[in-house]
């Protein structure tokens, strides 16, 4: 049996009592059984961390067979500056990279969830560009209003091409929309480019507007979407969450009532966003929310409170930089519902599954991260 | 903590009674001796060390110790007495424990080489190289885990292990090691009085590490001067003490304080040490194909020593990605007398040391954040130098002020792992790992990063 190499606990009994438990399932070839091995990415591995509800949850999900469910990595936020300002985020972003190109088996794509670049300067996002060239596996991009505020998009388009398009991927269909468009404020101001920037890279200030995915580019989602039945599983990236959270960081979306209103028809949808830099989880509905990590630095929690799904990360070191950063990756399954993992530098990996999501946090409740007391 | 005043200033003079005799003083200023593998003769060990080790009442913690840390420290199943420390200090001293009669723990923890054993790495039975330099055992009872790779969790634990290992003293097993003394009369009588039971390699364990409680050695010049004499270490001690708790980022990990002694977070990190020779992925492959089969203790502590899996340190243990080439972080207590360092030896001077972390470490995936260009002058190296050899103990003087003029002349001629363009960030890890490495995926090298104008990042917060 092939192994994955990384965040797979490898305890002897646990591997065995797997083993055995797998054996059991009768109508289960070799490919299924490397499946259920792949899920196995992301579950705790070291200081006795046991996944007590591990095996019944993937065995059920083994059993339900033949559909073909996929993995993809993330990587996001890497706020990319010149090399003479910070090389520590350049250094964070290669590592990032290592890890997801040490996946095995190889996800289906890697997808990079926005602020690629910390000012939107050509140097920044053409340092990210040659960094992201060594992912081996295919590789999605989506903008963040760092990439963009400077010279609105030019540079990123010239890179990476158009920011919103969609891709079908073993029968689910995936989006990646601009959430990042914000009100005029600059040119009655009379702002520079830079200033521009500047001000979208701030927070708490009253000159900025909230972002939005705005009418055209809603216009564009809906046509995307026009004609697909309700079963069709869809996987929606956005950069800022599709909900409103905080509006004073834009953990916020202005017009997100109408996007949800859009996506309210269909069974099953998954939102994966970055922005936020942390374990961040929420169900609205038929829509459930994931939130990347960052390369670069993790947000504190909002002020006001937390979605109620989502497990907490406790305080990052702050003698470690690394610490409450990392990348991670997705199962999805046939129904677009998604094992979501979130590979920690500096922790053990946490991994939401999507049994958690649907019983609302009633079950397969992920080890809670601790962090020792002084 | 309620503390009796009586038995406080009790513990107070002894601490303060002027040794008779220090430990350099018994000793050629190298260390070491005629005795197998290069030690000292363990008679003329055990000696010294009965004349400089005076065992404090045993719930009074050391000056500069925290007094509930101190507690914390003595296990209650294994709760210090005399006669548990007589036994742990025989058996510490007594190569019968090995296979061959050649190897006691004093053999790579000795006496007059700062507890360690001043070598790369270390030698067992049969002359066998091991993979890994031997941490001192001198204030090796404040760590939270022991070995590089924190792979025992108590003294107890830790000591047992080298016993068995086949290329250290080469027991087959723990009953073959209490086999080998169980005859023998005085051992039997000294076992009774400490456990109340025969002999046995548990309690072998436990002995020893009753003894090793004892080695506590914390009364260096540093901490005359943390106490209030200014005169206590020079100015250039001085002003590494400042870089030590500032620009150096020394005190990022090796915090010195009443609950943490010896300079140690006890946690893990990359710092690079063998990322230049070694292709970490590769090896993490080989470990998980290896551990699959057998995970014990046992096999972590062969694969540790016995193998090129060594230097994946920490993930040995815990099989997380994230742990792949990190190290504990060391003690500073006694550092100029423990040289060589790192988990390989492969650092010869403390000028070595430094230098690496000024340099930023060694760009590797997993290298952790903290580590990065120091700026340092020469100067400023040479002083942080001169700060860690003020945190040896008094009682290792000669030997301190003895490995001080070594290193100095060897740094003065080799100072290998020196480099400048990166310590003054005019060469950029990422750089050289893209330049040095075109065979990883896809090649391609940043867009020219030579002429970035500076410009202030954004007033606010970064989002």
């Amino acid at each position: 049996m092939k192994k994955p190499l990384g965040f797979k606990s490898i305890e002897t009994k646990h591997e065995e009592e797997r083993v055995e438990l797998i054996k059991g399932l009768h109508n289960l070839d070799r490919r299924s059984f490397l499946k259920v091995s792949a899920a196995a990415f992301g579950v705790a591995a070291g200081f006795g961390v046991t996944p007590h509800n591990f095996q019944p949850v993937n065995v059920a999900w083994a059993q339900a067979g033949k559909a073909q469910q996929f993995r993809f990595a993330y990587i996001s936020d890497s706020h990319l500056y010149e090399r003479s300002l910070n090389d520590r985020f350049i250094n964070a972003l290669m590592r990032a990279v290592d890890d997801v190109n040490a996946m095995d088996p190889q996800p289906d794509f890697v997808f990079y969830g926005g602020d690629l670049a910390q000012l939107g300067r050509a140097k920044e996002l053409e340092t990210g560009a040659a960094i992201l060239k060594n992912v081996k596996a295919p590789l999605k991009m989506m903008v963040g209003e760092h990439d963009w505020y400077l010279d609105m998009g030019d540079k990123w388009k010239e890179l990476f091409g158009a920011p919103q398009y969609s891709f079908d991927n073993k029968g689910v269909h995936c989006v990646v929309l601009n959430s990042v468009v914000e009100k005029d404020f600059w040119t009655e101001r009379k702002l520079t480019p830079e200033q521009r920037m500047g001000t979208v890279a701030g927070l708490d200030n009253g000159t900025q507007s909230s972002f939005t995915v705005g009418d055209e580019n809603r216009a564009w989602l809906e046509n995307d979407l026009k004609g697909k039945s309700p079963d069709t599983p869809l996987i929606v990236f956005s950069h800022s969450p599709l909900y409103k959270l905080y509006k004073n960081w834009n953990f916020w979306t202005d017009d997100a009532d109408q996007v949800q209103a859009i996506l309210r028809r269909f069974n099953n949808v998954t939102v994966f966003h970055g922005h936020t830099h942390q374990l961040l989880t929420n169900r609205i509905g038929n829509i459930n929310f994931h939130g990347f990590l960052s390369t670069a630095w993790p947000w504190p929690y909002a002020p006001q409170g937390l979605p109620e799904m989502t497990i907490q990360m406790t305080r990052p070191d702050p003698f470690n930089p690394n610490d409450g950063c990392g990348n991670g990756s997705a199962l999805v399954y046939p129904d677009a519902l998604v094992d979501k993992v979130y590979n920690l530098w500096n922790r053990n990996p946490v991994t939401i599954t999507k049994k958690y999501m649907t019983s609302r946090g009633q079950q397969d409740k992920p080890v809670v991260p601790t962090l020792r007391s002084y | 903590m309620p503390r009796n005043p009586v038995r406080t200033l009790l513990a107070l003079a002894v601490i303060a009674a002027p040794f008779a005799q220090t430990l350099a003083s018994a000793q050629p200023a190298s260390g070491g001796g005629d005795a197998p593998h290069g030690a000292l003769a363990m008679d003329r060990q055990m000696t010294v060390i009965q004349s400089v080790i005076k065992p404090l009442p045993y719930n009074t913690p050391p000056q500069g110790v925290d007094p509930a840390y101190w507690a914390f420290l003595n296990p209650k199943d294994n709760v210090a007495n005399d006669a548990r420390i007589a036994l742990g200090r025989k058996l510490y001293f007594d190569t019968k424990l090995s296979k061959d009669n050649t190897v006691a723990c004093a053999t790579c923890h000795d006496v007059s080489r700062g507890l360690t054993d001043r070598r790369g790495t270390s030698e067992g039975i049969g002359d066998k190289l091991g993979q890994r330099n031997a941490p001192t055992t001198a204030n090796a009872l404040f760590f939270s885990t022991q070995f590089w790779d924190g792979r025992a969790a108590s003294l107890e634990d830790q000591a047992k292990l080298p016993i068995i290992n086949p290329i250290e003293m080469g027991q087959p097993n723990g009953q073959a090691a209490a086999d080998a003394i169980k005859n023998d009369a005085d051992y039997q009588k000294m076992f009774q009085a400490a456990y109340g039971r025969p002999v046995s390699y548990d309690d072998i364990g436990r002995a020893l590490a009753a003894f090793e409680r004892t080695l506590v050695f914390l009364d260096a010049p540093f901490d005359r001067f943390a106490r209030g004499d200014a005169n206590a270490i020079d100015d250039d001690a001085k002003a590494g003490w400042v870089l030590f708790n500032g620009r150096a980022r020394c005190m990022s990990c090796h915090q010195i304080s009443t609950g943490s002694p010896i300079g140690s977070d006890n946690r893990f990190h990359n710092i690079g040490v063998s990322a230049q020779h070694k292709d970490f992925e590769g090896l993490a492959k080989k470990a998980l194909a290896a551990f699959s089969k057998d995970n014990s203790k046992e096999a972590q502590d062969r694969f540790a020593l016995e193998t090129d899996l060594s230097d994946l340190g920490r993930f040995v243990v815990t099989k997380n990605r994230n742990d792949i080439g990190a190290f504990k972080t060391e003690q500073v207590r006694n550092v100029g007398i423990t040289a060589p360092y790192m988990h390989d030896g492969s650092f010869v001077t403390l000028w070595d040391v430094v230098d690496h972390y000024n340099k930023g470490g060694e760009g590797n995936s997993f290298l952790d954040g903290g580590i990065e260009p120091l700026a340092m002058s020469d100067k400023e190296v040479d002083q942080v130098v001169a700060f860690l050899f003020s945190l040896t103990d008094v009682r290792f003087a000669d030997a301190n002020k003895a490995e001080y003029a070594r290193q100095k002349a060897i740094a003065a001629k080799t100072r290998s792992h020196k480099d400048d363009a990166a310590s003054m960030r005019k060469v950029l890890p990422f750089e050289k790992q893209m330049t040095q490495a075109p065979a990883q995926a896809g090649t391609s090298s940043p867009a020219a990063p030579a002429t970035a104008q500076p410009t202030p990042p954004s007033q606010e917060m970064k989002r």
